[in-house]
């Protein structure tokens, strides 16, 4: 019996001592990011069986186990994935809002001047300064245009560098899990959790999550699968599959993100990669981007189209008839990457004041040409072609294969080229006849001011309807920022109230855990005088 | 509930940071002047921002058209009085030239006076204005429209209406065609016109016409032939189409032929053959009217058939100098009614410029007093954040029991 107490004594000594050093653990690592707090499971040990009755045998330590509830854990990486998304986009639109409106110290002035010299050409059209005036405000306009879409250019550039930062973060980070797998496999088999690599992977899983949003699997073996977007395996027990940005099928600006198994890369929609800093860096591209550079394509074509028809009307000071004031490139049709058959694609504006601000992808299915509008997603099918949407006409040359599709934009490459074709103040066709004192045609020019030039706005209200456009974006994105951001903190704050180290608990524990210590030493002191007691009655 | 202690921390440096980046939002408003630095601030105020500068940007241009066609209007109404004046100063100097006591010099000096009035509204209708542009001559402004030559003066303008816009929806037609201006004068008499046929070989002349019985007017051409045979001269009055009208009326001296209400005296020797026209008046120059008077008082008066001669004459240019005396005082009554116009949007478009200006600062610029209000109060809740996570170093834990 006596022995017995005294195992009994040293079960409660090697328990209080596991209890203090677990605590003390928790002490040492309240700053470690990540660290859930970790406690001591005791359970009463088996008892003896005797003739009186089940005499307890002491207490065992099961397990240290995490304090960790994984619901809370798992609702707090959704809504960091969100926070990181609204965070990105906010922030991309941020710039994007602060290039217009500087953009709006130049393209909206510009309008406003162009016209206004007109207005002042038609007063005297024989003054040579006001003919040369007129010129220098119709250059001061194309070069705002261009300037703006150089600028969104370069954006776009820095942002498709920020999405490859985010596909390098997203792969070391599922390399790291795939990796923490398998140690985490390879410990459980003792049967008890490893804490401090669970608590890795679970930091890691939630920076995994600040980039794309996950959806997690847990395996029998204690592995976690990673899946992404719809489903896509991203890691599967101790492998990893990694993700890589390959061009879009049309053009080499709007790179995609695919998953890669050997050499052979699926590009993922870009719709499917929601959340996380990913997800909006590529939303914010496809986007508020594009609307930026079509709106602002839209208008180059409308105005140019426009004053040039109404130059074309007049004549010039040598009485000759007037030409083209501005110029402006030619629709595109860009053939995707993967077209099998040998069929191209044109396209001509024959109604600028209708155009839209949009590309379309034009696909064809075998019995019918599939036309989609990008900036809403609305169809159109055409049996045959050419055929005329939104005042462009698209034109085919060739038999194409089904499944075949193009890009067809009017706005982009205006965006990127309106100039002014005119040399000389003499071209500009100021009057309807030659005489010198005839300003009417540039009296017709300078009242475009006023007309529904861009489907169905004036040149002014189509620039204050994009500002407004990429502005609304931007408010929006601000507040989704500021309530997935409080969201992310309060579900954060949750997560942390249960796994959370609490350093005055924590000293609780301690004072608790000495105590239990120093009763059962002096149980075990009690054990050996109770032996000492026995062997004196041997003597 | 429990809570870490790292929340703790984070709750507050959380706050604090929250704060500050909410002060410094402030501060730059205070700085710029500007409500929102984006159009994400308020997207709605950006997008009235822009449509209202467009609009006043618009509204000074028209400001600056109306400058325009003031000045030109202007410069159009003074060159007009004094054109008023001059025919005026005509139509004196032929009142007095019908007096019956002048003789052939006094006339001359008075046709004299004629031709320096003539040169004095030559100069005044090719007027230019301060760009070297002509007033008067429509589109064609870069060249004179009235050129002087042997024939009388002809106008080469054209018949532009130069128009400017001073208000949106009204453009204003700011010059005066010369051709209207010194046009549209009904030549001969005002009723009807005479002239000689130019192959005529004889000394006989007709005058001007006049008397004529407005009633039996019927604006048909009628010719006189007169023949001479032997020491007889007889006239026939024919119609344009060589119908007689009347045939044989005799011819001494001078004759008075009336035909469908037109009266006309031809005194002189006609050669066998000569032709005279009677025709209705039909609009021309009031240079030829002017022309046509100074030639008539150069010329000497001889006789009773030469006073009456004269009185038609002076009749006719009298009746032909009013009609370019009452076109210029249209001309002048319409640019100083535009002139007036021009005044009352002038002072509509001021007040819509001030309006447009006051518009764009109600939606772009900061209200300085509240912006000042909220910064001093975001002061206090930064200072009241910092204070309380101080407080989270200076308090005890159980650590300092234990």
């Amino acid at each position: 019996m006596s022995t017995s107490l005294t195992e009994i004594a040293l079960s409660g000594l090697r328990a209080s001592q596991i209890g203090l050093a677990t605590t003390g653990n928790n002490i040492t690592n309240v700053n470690t990011p990540g660290y859930t707090r970790q406690e001591a499971l005791f359970a009463a040990a088996v008892p003896q069986f005797t003739g009186g009755g089940y005499l307890g045998s002491g207490v065992n330590v099961q397990s240290v186990r995490r304090v960790y509830v994984a619901q809370l854990g798992a609702q707090a990486m959704n809504a960091a994935s969100d926070a990181a998304f609204a965070a990105a986009g906010s922030d991309a639109l941020g710039r994007l809002n602060t290039l217009v409106s500087s953009a709006d110290n130049g393209v909206s002035p510009a309008i406003s001047a162009f016209f206004a010299s007109a207005d002042a050409l038609s007063a005297s059209p024989a003054d040579s300064a006001a003919r040369q005036a007129f010129l220098s405000d119709a250059g001061a306009l194309a070069h705002g245009i261009t300037d703006t879409q150089d600028l969104i250019g370069q954006e776009r550039s820095a942002v498709n560098g920020d999405i490859q930062s985010a596909v390098d973060a997203v792969n070391q980070d599922a390399r790291a899990i795939a990796k923490l797998n398998a140690s985490i496999a390879a410990a459980s088999v003792s049967g008890q959790p490893p804490n401090d690599l669970l608590d890795q992977r679970d930091t890691l899983l939630t920076q995994l999550a600040q980039q794309v949003r996950v959806q997690t699997f847990p395996q029998s073996d204690g592995s976690i699968n990673v899946s992404i977007g719809t489903g896509q395996a991203l890691v599967t027990g101790a492998s990893a599959f990694a993700l890589k940005m390959v061009p879009d099928e049309f053009r080499s600006d709007a790179p995609v993100v695919g998953t890669q198994s050997g050499n052979f890369v699926t590009p993922l929609p870009s719709g499917d990669l929601i959340g996380g800093a990913l997800g909006g860096l590529l939303s914010y591209r496809d986007q508020a981007l594009s609307a930026a550079t079509a709106g602002l394509g839209r208008l180059a074509v409308a105005l140019a189209a426009a004053v040039n028809a109404q130059n074309r009307a007049g004549v010039d000071a040598s009485g000759a008839a007037g030409q083209d004031v501005f110029s402006v490139d030619a629709p595109t049709a860009v053939p995707s990457s993967g077209n099998a058959g040998g069929a191209a694609l044109g396209a001509t504006v024959t109604d600028a004041s209708a155009l839209a601000a949009s590309d379309y992808q034009v696909s064809w299915d075998g019995s019918a040409w599939s036309v989609l509008r990008s900036s809403d997603g609305s169809r159109q099918s055409f049996s045959t072609l050419p055929a005329t949407v939104d005042g462009l006409q698209i034109s085919v040359q060739g038999t194409p294969s089904p499944g075949d599709a193009f890009l067809v934009s009017a706005t982009r490459p205006a965006a990127q080229s309106i100039s002014v074709a005119l040399t000389r103040g003499a071209q500009v066709a100021a009057g309807r006849t030659a005489a010198s004192g005839d300003g009417n045609n540039a009296a017709a020019i300078a009242a475009l001011a006023g007309a529904n030039a861009v489907q169905g706005s004036t040149p002014i209200g189509a620039w204050s309807a994009l500002v407004a456009d990429i502005g609304a974006r931007g408010h929006e994105a601000g507040l989704a920022k500021t309530a997935t951001a409080s969201l992310a903190s309060s579900l954060s704050s949750a997560r942390d109230a249960a796994a959370g180290v609490n350093l005055d608990e924590e000293a609780m524990n301690l004072t608790r855990y000495q105590q239990a210590f120093q009763a059962s030493g002096k149980l075990a002191a009690v054990a050996g005088t109770l032996f000492d007691a026995i062997l004196q009655i041997a003597r | 509930m429990r809570i870490s202690t790292n929340s703790i921390y984070e709750a507050g440096a959380a706050s604090i940071v929250q704060q500050q980046a909410e002060l410094a939002k402030v501060g730059q408003q205070l700085s710029t002047g500007q409500r929102f630095l984006t159009a994400a601030d308020d997207p709605e105020a950006a997008a009235k921002a822009v449509a209202l500068s467009a609009a006043k940007a618009q509204n000074d241009q028209l400001a600056a058209n109306q400058a325009t066609a003031q000045n030109a209007l202007s410069q159009s109404e003074t060159v007009l009085g004094s054109l008023v004046n001059t025919w005026q100063n005509v139509r004196d100097l032929l009142t007095s030239a019908g007096n019956a006591s002048l003789t052939d010099q006094d006339r001359k000096n008075i046709a004299q006076q004629l031709s320096a009035n003539r040169a004095t509204i030559l100069g005044l209708v090719n007027t230019r204005d301060a760009s070297g542009n002509y007033l008067f001559a429509g589109y064609a402004d870069a060249s004179a429209p009235f050129v002087d030559g042997p024939s009388g003066v002809a106008y080469v303008g054209d018949a532009g209406a130069k128009g400017i816009r001073v208000a949106s929806g009204r453009t204003m037609t700011i010059n005066e065609s010369g051709a209207d201006l010194m046009g549209g004068v009904p030549s001969g008499n005002g009723a009807f016109a005479t002239s000689a046929a130019a192959g005529n070989a004889g000394s006989a002349s007709i005058d001007a016409g006049g008397g004529a019985n407005a009633t039996a007017l019927d604006g048909k051409t009628y010719q006189v032939v007169f023949h001479v045979s032997g020491g007889t001269t007889t006239y026939d009055v024919m119609d344009a189409s060589g119908t007689a009208v009347s045939t044989g009326n005799a011819y001494t001296g001078s004759a008075d032929v009336s035909v469908a209400g037109m009266v006309a005296g031809i005194r002189g020797a006609p050669a066998d053959g000569d032709r005279f026209t009677l025709a209705p008046s039909s609009p021309g120059s009031a240079f030829d009217a002017l022309d046509q008077a100074i030639k008539l008082l150069s010329t000497p008066v001889a006789g009773a058939a030469g006073r009456a001669a004269l009185t038609r004459g002076l009749a006719a240019a009298t009746s032909q100098t009013t009609a370019a005396f009452n076109h210029a005082v249209d001309a002048q009554s319409r640019a100083g009614a535009l002139l007036a116009e021009l005044d009352t949007i002038g002072q509509t478009t001021t007040a819509l410029g001030q309006q447009y200006a006051s518009q764009l600062s109600q939606v772009r610029d900061v209200d300085y007093a509240a912006a000042s209000s909220e910064f001093a109060q975001r002061q206090v809740a930064l200072q009241a954040s910092e204070q309380a996570y101080g407080k989270l170093f200076t308090s005890k834990t159980l650590f300092d029991f234990i």
